[in-house]
């Protein structure tokens, strides 16, 4: 093996400063270059590509019924990445958003299925809290390994999502099971005060919506305008740096853990609280780890996660469009995702450095 | 000339609207010892980075052997034996000795690092030259002085033949400075062609064969060692003279700081070792010793970042147990940290977000950083502390090594702190800057701050020190007063050799 040295393998060399339109023109490409690739699948396993870029990329933003719906998956993936954002921006992993998610749905459930009977305009916005409180203690369990052991939370996070879903399977399938659901694993359907109110008559946008907006706004001041954002992102940078200014790293971790969990957590509370109205396992399609890609096509900054976001949301309906109308299997749509995010991650690799081949040039004299 | 193995020609670099190199040529013989001289942003780090492929230039080329080196890559200058000692250390904190000095050297296509093969060649050349550090340390618990020796063993590692230390002896005491000397004297006469880059005349003058003067991106003068003096050089650097100041004789105030018994232990090895400290308002203290004895532990301790085991610490005469960063900084203590590209300074932020760092919740109002007050106290350090190449808003990484440390020294020093801890605050500043830094540390003395000063450096302890104690494997010695004291007592105490007949009464 020794044989082969690495004179002919380029090495990745740091630019000595990356331009901001290279910055501004990541994201464009990188869609270019997942939807040619994409094209080319679709060829291979048959589909009209015409037929299904039309159906993904366009067709969702052609009728306002359509368009609704994506402003309504738009809310989740904002909501989590703004808050993983944050986080990430610290260099505190959560990758496990899927997971405060569901426990923020689980917490939030609880009111309607053990007060089915209980009214009042208190109810909804209670399980809101309810569900930022489930999100954020799911994540604490994270945090709490990773500033006591220091455990990889990647992997703690991660895997705490699968316990989740677990969770979830039990409460449907035992104690919080519908009595009158046919055996389904569901709850029963949320009473009308623990809905949250219609925004847009005839849609079912809901005021969750404002909401988020509301906190991306909040996002935004706290990362580029606060003393906190600021404390994060040093720690963030330059951890030592931040160790002598006295910013205390396990603070930092708690408390990038705690609100990208809350987001997270509140996303799920919207969620069954919202065009869902009862507990169900398939409450998350992935929105947990769709909030990652969103986070860094958003480039980390609030203002470009909401755009990356609504693209996200409307690539979700496109995807179902090209289910129904040109036949794509689902896992497409997953994978369009998946090459999407790897498209941007190489696109903003080559803004920050670049290739160095090896010719041999030059050879020292014996 | 051509017997030349290096030659560079009408280099230039242009950084925005700052020129850094002005068509600079030079060339370096087979076994030739080059020093590099200059202001502080006078363009060495600049040129060496054109060199090393770190830069393209905008003009001219390098030649090596009479071929021409590829601009802008790193690797072929490596491989044609060019080997680079950063001014910032390039290494992991992370990974152990050996693996820093093993990172880049091998094949991604083998499966297993031939790591038996790799110590053995690093610790012949560790013997060979004379630099001994433990191959299993891990990086991040070596002293700055320590990790510099790994970056000189990583470039003998790599086979250079062409050697490049920018500012060596920066991080080094004297004494390690002279042994470091007599090494590279030696790889020169084994063959090896080093450049040097430092402010320091002194070692300039005992250590090169040939002196190159750098001036605002232009060479400015070239000359056999033999053929100047240190006058001479001076003023070629800098344009005009200039003498180092020395402390007038004063009368000391209050007591500001006491340390009584104080133990600190690191991941539990003791680096602290009961020691005992007093320091007085509108005095400095010198505190001065061979790097990795406990200094930075000293100073983390005084700055608030580490906790104490067990001893008293007494602040304006109120016992504070331990200090945090936050309560030393209302306190009034100004802290200058000896690692300024880490802990001092963040490269990525810009210049006023490093010069509020300590000082945010001043600057901040209901939870927000005031912006434009950040700035403004920005714009009046680089104003008041003369730095140059960069506005507020510049990103920090761009300024010269030089000029970061002029920031970090203005952050403390415009505020009066009552307490000054200054670690190494004159590493690596020019003739120039080094007089201007002493200078601002007296005149903090006389404005009746208790001035720290953890130092490497005999020459500056004695000018500005009125009383010196040495640090030695974790413990202090009693106070000398300075002007009691010779270079070879504190070499002495240096070495750990001190008994109680030294110490001066502290009643006064
Ligand atoms: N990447 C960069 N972008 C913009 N300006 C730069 C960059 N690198 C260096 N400069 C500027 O170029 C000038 C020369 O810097 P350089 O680092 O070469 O100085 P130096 O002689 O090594 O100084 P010092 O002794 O302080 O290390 C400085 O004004 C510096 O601010
Ligand atoms: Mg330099």
């Amino acid at each position: 093996m020794s044989a082969f040295s690495a004179p002919f393998l380029p090495t990745l060399v740091r630019r000595e400063r990356a331009s901001l339109a290279a910055t501004l023109l990541a994201p464009p490409v990188a869609l270019a270059v997942a939807t040619v690739l994409n094209l080319g699948l679709y060829l291979l396993i048959g589909r009209d590509p015409v037929a299904v870029v039309y159906a993904m990329l366009f067709e969702p933003f052609l009728s306002w019924a359509s368009f609704s719906e994506v402003l309504l998956k738009t809310g989740p993936l904002l909501l989590i990445a703004q808050g993983l954002a944050i986080g990430f921006r610290a260099k505190v992993f959560n990758i496990g958003a899927e997971g405060q998610f569901i426990l923020g749905a689980i917490f939030a459930s609880a009111i309607p299925i053990w007060f089915p009977q209980a009214t009042g305009q208190w109810i909804w916005p209670m399980m809101l809290l309810l569900g930022v409180l489930g999100g954020a203690l799911w994540a604490s369990i994270t945090a709490f390994w990773r500033v006591r052991l220091n455990a990889n939370e990647i992997l703690v996070s991660l895997m705490l999502s699968l316990v989740a879903a677990q969770l979830l399977n039990y409460l449907l399938l035992g104690p919080w099971k519908d009595p009158n659901g046919f055996n389904f694993p569901q709850s029963v359907m949320f009473q009308y005060d623990a809905m949250v109110p219609v925004l847009i008559a005839g849609t079912r946008v809901n005021v969750s919506l404002l909401l988020t907006l509301a906190l991306s706004i909040a996002a935004w001041l706290v990362m580029q305008k606060s003393f906190l954002g600021y404390k994060l992102q040093v720690g963030g940078l330059a951890p030592r740096a931040a160790g002598y200014a006295g910013f205390n790293e396990g603070w930092a971790i708690w408390l990038s853990l705690l609100i990208g969990g809350g987001a997270a957590g509140l996303a799920g509370a919207a969620e069954v609280a919202g065009p869902i109205g009862q507990l169900q396992r398939s409450i998350s399609t992935g929105y947990g780890y769709a909030a990652i890609i969103v986070a860094y096509l958003g480039g980390l900054h609030p203002i470009g996660i909401i755009a990356s976001a609504l693209f996200m949301a409307a690539l979700y309906i496109g995807g179902d469009n090209a289910m129904v109308s040109a036949n794509l299997p689902i896992a497409a749509v997953r994978v369009f995702q998946g090459s999407l995010l790897l498209a941007y991650l190489i696109a903003i690799a080559f803004v920050r450095y670049r290739l160095e081949w090896h010719r041999p040039i030059y050879r020292s004299k014996p | 000339m051509t017997n030349a193995v290096l030659d560079i020609s009408g280099v230039s670099k242009r950084f925005g609207d700052n020129l850094a190199n002005d068509n600079i040529s030079l060339s370096l013989g087979r076994g030739e010892i080059v020093a590099l001289l200059g202001e502080n942003g006078a363009g060495k780090t600049t040129l060496m980075s054109i060199l090393f492929g770190h830069y393209v230039p905008d003009s001219g080329k390098v030649l090596i052997d009479g071929q021409e080196l590829p601009p802008g890559k790193p690797r072929s200058a490596i491989r044609a034996g060019i080997g680079m000692v950063h001014q910032h250390f390039s290494l992991a904190a992370n990974l152990t000795v050996l693996e820093n000095v093993m990172a880049g050297t091998e094949s991604l296509w083998r499966l297993r690092s031939d790591t038996d093969a790799a110590r053995q060649k690093l610790e012949d050349i560790s013997t060979r030259f004379g630099l001994i550090v433990d191959p299993d340390a891990r990086l991040g618990d070596l002293s700055v002085g320590e990790q510099q020796r790994v970056e000189i063993l990583k470039a003998l590692y790599n086979d250079a033949r062409i050697l490049v230390l920018d500012e060596p002896t920066a991080v080094l005491t004297n004494l390690e400075a002279e042994r470091l000397f007599r090494t590279l004297k030696d790889m020169a006469r084994e063959g090896l062609s080093l450049i040097f880059i430092s402010h320091k005349l002194d070692e300039v003058m005992a250590a090169a064969d040939r002196i190159i003067v750098l001036r605002g991106g232009r060479k400015v003068a070239e000359r056999p060692a033999k053929e100047t003096n240190k006058a001479e050089l001076a003023e070629l650097m800098i344009g005009r003279k200039v003498a180092r100041p020395v402390r007038e004789p004063s009368t000391p105030g209050e007591v500001a700081l006491k340390v009584t018994g104080v133990s600190v232990s690191i991941d539990g090895v003791e680096r602290l070792k009961s020691i005992d400290l007093s320091l007085r308002a509108g005095e400095i203290l010198g505190i001065i010793g061979v790097s990795g004895n406990g200094q930075a532990t000293l100073a983390h301790l005084l700055s608030g970042t580490v906790r104490r085991d067990k001893g008293d610490i007494v602040l304006f005469g109120e016992p504070v147990g331990d200090l945090s960063v936050e309560g030393a900084v209302q306190a009034g203590i100004g802290r200058i940290p000896e690692d300024r590209n880490n802990e001092g300074a963040i490269g990525e932020m810009a210049i006023w977000e490093n010069a509020v760092l300590e000082r945010l919740p001043r600057f901040s109002r209901h939870g927000l950083v005031d912006r434009s007050a950040g700035q403004a106290f920005a714009r009046k350090i680089i104003d008041a502390f003369d730095v140059r190449g960069g506005r507020p808003a510049t990103r920090t990484r761009l300024l010269s090594g030089g000029n970061m440390q002029k920031l970090i020294l203005g952050r403390n020093l415009i505020d009066r702190p009552r307490i000054l801890l200054a670690a190494q605050p004159a590493r690596g500043l020019d003739e120039g800057a080094v007089a201007a830094v002493h200078e601002r540390l007296l005149q903090a003395r006389r404005d009746g701050t208790a001035v720290l000063l953890v130092s490497e450096d005999l020459e500056e302890v004695m000018a500005l020190a009125d009383r010196i104690q040495a640090i030695v494997n974790g413990r202090l010695s009693p106070a000398v007063a300075a002007d009691k004291v010779n270079a070879t007592k504190l070499g002495l105490m240096m070495a750990g050799e001190w008994n109680e007949e030294h110490e001066i009464s502290h009643a006064l």
